[in-house]
């Protein structure tokens, strides 16, 4: 499907990022991850749904914490709340 | 003849001049009296109530009142006003026959329809408002224990307040979450919040205190948890930075391009005490040090720097999106460290009350008291 390749392509985005050690400045990453979160909460409610199921799909492919990491991507980047705004 | 003449033209023109009409003197200064009795539509004279009357009129007149109310005389809407209006009469006019009945009645008559004064109005008369509030307080506790907690506060007297539109949460969330503040400074903002709270501060301000949301219906309990805090040592005392804190300015990096990038970057950039290096051409960002657990310090970034009535000088930080990853924890962990190293207090400011939630939820769960969130629409 689709919807899990670019899923993975931000999940692998996401890891690369977080586990880049000192290469890359933290504050740095905080502020992409902002843009990318920003980005996604920009969706509609049901395209929000389905890039989170997506996540959940594809988090089993990842080995020790990526598993985790990836499968609580959905809550982390606030694509399951409410819309209060 | 040319005397009457004369006398109307002078009297024309004194008309002219003042708007008002001599009083006939016919040459002499003689005094006009004034009877009471005097029937102002004919300038006939009339019976008092007392006196003697032509036959077959049996019963007096029906009285007809002294009063002709000047309708520019301002409204008296409270009895301390109708008091003064009825001495100033009687004062002047009480001496005449009749007249303190007639003020009397009037004054009557003017206390039954004094406007009702308005009822202090319940800052808990809004449940909504309060069960919304406490949502905002309470983060991660069902809205549902806001409606017990809603019954119990309406129940104390202490609750009503005026001033509602405030918006005082912020207060009280200084007021009580703000642990790392001196005790008496908490004591002073929580007098200052409860003066003006609304119904949905009172309900954030309940939330807010998960620990013993009992205690934070009223002022005094307020008062008590605080004191109670400072007794069990609970509240570090910290010493308030008297000038402004000790800036260093970095260039910022730029990141990636994109629509979303540059909204996330104008709103950034526009964060109080933001600047940008002539010679670098580059955003720059005022930073703090944090010392680290071997002595060296380094430095942790903010956006933006301000002083602030509540807090003093604060460091702001922008978050155009809350984004719950180990990076953002981290950032939150060293801007309270360096905060913290530094006597301040730190701002994340957030386009979004969505955004607000998340991120004072994050927060809480990191156990940070020294940065506040706060919404600023772009």
């Amino acid at each position: 499907m689709m919807i899990d390749q670019i899923a993975r392509i931000l999940a692998n985005l996401t890891l690369a990022l977080e586990y880049s050690g000192e290469n890359i400045d933290s504050d740095d990453i905080v502020r992409i991850q902002e843009i990318m979160g920003a980005d996604m909460q920009a969706l509609d409610q049901e395209s929000r749904r389905i890039l989170s199921d997506a996540f959940r799909r594809i988090a089993p492919e990842y080995d020790g914490d990526f598993r985790e990491s990836v499968a609580s991507m959905p809550e982390d980047f606030g694509l399951e709340d409410e819309d209060l705004d | 003849m040319n005397n009457l003449k004369k006398d109307g033209r002078t009297a024309f023109s004194i008309w002219m001049r003042t708007g008002r009409w001599p009083r006939p003197t016919n040459g002499r200064n003689l005094e006009l009296k004034f009877n009471p009795w005097h029937d102002p539509r004919d300038g006939r004279f009339t019976f008092g109530p007392d006196g003697p009357r032509p036959k077959g009129q049996d019963k007096p007149a029906p009285k007809k009142s002294i009063f002709k109310i000047d309708p520019r005389l301002p409204q008296m809407t409270t009895v301390a006003e109708l008091d003064a209006w009825k001495a100033k009469l009687l004062k002047n006019y009480g001496h005449w026959r009749g007249y303190p009945e007639a003020i009397e009645e009037k004054y009557r008559e003017f206390k039954k329809h004094l406007p009702t004064p308005n009822p202090p109005k319940s800052v808990l008369s809004n449940a909504k408002d309060f069960v919304t509030g406490f949502g905002e307080g309470a983060y991660d506790v069902a809205k549902g224990t806001a409606k017990g907690l809603y019954s119990l506060a309406t129940t104390n007297p202490a609750t009503t307040f005026r001033n509602l539109e405030n918006g005082a949460a912020g207060l009280i969330d200084a007021a009580i979450q703000a642990e790392d503040t001196p005790g008496y400074i908490q004591f002073e903002r929580a007098k200052a919040s409860v003066a003006h709270a609304s119904a949905k501060d009172w309900g954030y301000a309940t939330g807010a205190a998960t620990s013993n949301v009992a205690l934070t219906v009223t002022p005094g309990a307020i008062a008590a948890k605080i004191s109670t805090a400072v007794r069990a040592g609970k509240i570090e005392t910290i010493i308030v930075p008297k000038g402004p804190p000790k800036i260093t300015w970095v260039d910022e990096t730029p990141t990636f391009s994109g629509r979303t990038k540059v909204q996330a970057r104008a709103y950034n950039d526009s964060a109080t005490g933001a600047r940008s290096s002539v010679l670098s051409k580059k955003g720059q960002a005022p930073a703090i040090e944090r010392t680290m657990p071997d002595g060296t310090k380094r430095l942790v970034k903010f956006d933006g720097t301000d002083f602030d009535s509540i807090y003093g000088h604060v460091m702001i930080d922008r978050k155009w999106s809350i984004v719950m990853r180990k990076n953002l924890k981290d950032q939150a962990l060293r801007q309270s460290q360096a905060l913290s190293n530094n006597n301040l207090i730190g701002i994340w400011e957030v386009p979004t009350k969505s955004k607000m939630l998340q991120a004072s939820r994050l927060l809480e769960k990191l156990g940070i008291s020294n940065i506040k969130v706060r919404i600023v629409k772009p």
